[in-house]
């Protein structure tokens, strides 16, 4: 590898299934996959303001972050912008724990923006610390917030939950095949059109829309807090 | 490829997501919310198959 054009940078600490190239764009299926998360962001965001919720839009800035991270990680396959790409996925699963953690507590924005705030500082630090945490800690984040959800739901169930069940149903899909990606028991290297990664993205470029559909049941502006009561 | 520790993390998370799914199935069960029970309980039992499926492809394969 040499002489190519990320060779002077720190390199990534985990390997996909796709081979790298010598080239600007390392891994070029799971680099244009990520297209599916700036689509959607987008998406987001305008559906978000026209609705006046201010709160949604983070989710639709969110996921372009992720695709622009994640396309750069892909395509350059350095630590530095893998940096960039966990940045990103700790924003998700920041919200969705800091949105279930208001609507269980009924903190104010004020404390949860600062928790949001905190939460993130703190994986991106461990991240830089201990390189390889960011994956785990960003399955820990999910975890708490699902155990949230589940509280949630048993305390009092008054929400439609079929988003959710979207979410969690293209959660798991997604999340299988990553692992078959990254352990190499479905995998073709030198296919570099679609990986499971690349599937991996798309998939959850879907799950972050209905993440906004559920959420969007919920006012973010009534009081400063999470309403269960349906918007007008 | 993926750091050892962070590979026991993420199993330890899946196996965490089981239990929960099956122990909240349960707890809703008993409180006779048939329609939240049934859905945690199978939810629990697919990723419960799904994980040992994956387990034994894997150690044959490898």
């Amino acid at each position: 590898m040499e002489n190519c054009p990320w060779q002077g940078f720190q390199p990534a600490t985990i390997k996909f299934c796709e081979d790298q190239l010598c080239s600007w764009v390392t891994q070029p299926a799971n680099t244009w996959s990520n297209i599916g998360f700036v689509i959607v962001g987008i998406l987001i965001y305008r559906r978000a303001q026209a609705m006046k919720q201010g709160g949604l839009t983070l989710i639709g800035i969110s996921s372009v972050l992720v695709g622009v991270g994640s396309g750069m990680f892909h395509a350059s396959s350095t630590f530095l912008f893998e940096v960039f790409d966990l940045l990103g996925m700790f924003m998700i699963s920041g919200i969705l724990l800091c949105f279930n953690l208001q609507r269980l507590t009924g903190i104010s924005n004020r404390i949860n923006t600062a928790i949001y705030l905190a939460l993130n500082a703190a994986s991106a630090a461990l991240m830089l610390i201990w390189h390889p945490s960011g994956i785990a800690t960003f399955a820990v984040q999910i975890a708490i917030a699902l155990t949230l959800e589940l509280l949630l739901h048993i305390r009092r169930d008054e929400i439609s939950y079929r988003p959710f069940l979207y979410v969690t149903g293209i959660f798991t899909l997604s999340f299988l095949i990553w692992g078959l990606d990254i352990s190499k028991m479905v995998c073709d290297p030198h296919n570099h059109i679609l990986t499971g990664h690349a599937v991996w993205h798309l998939l959850n470029a879907a799950a972050i829309f209905f993440i906004f559909k559920f959420y969007s049941q919920f006012s973010t502006t009534k009081k400063g807090r999470f309403s269960l009561e349906p918007r007008a | 490829m993926i750091d050892p520790l962070v590979h026991k993390i993420l199993l330890g998370t899946i196996a965490y997501g089981i239990c929960l799914c099956l122990t909240a199935g349960g707890f809703q069960l008993y409180r006779k919310e048939k329609k939240s029970a049934m859905f945690l309980l199978s939810a629990g039992t697919m990723m419960l198959v799904l994980s040992i499926t994956v387990r034994i492809i894997r150690s044959n394969t490898m």
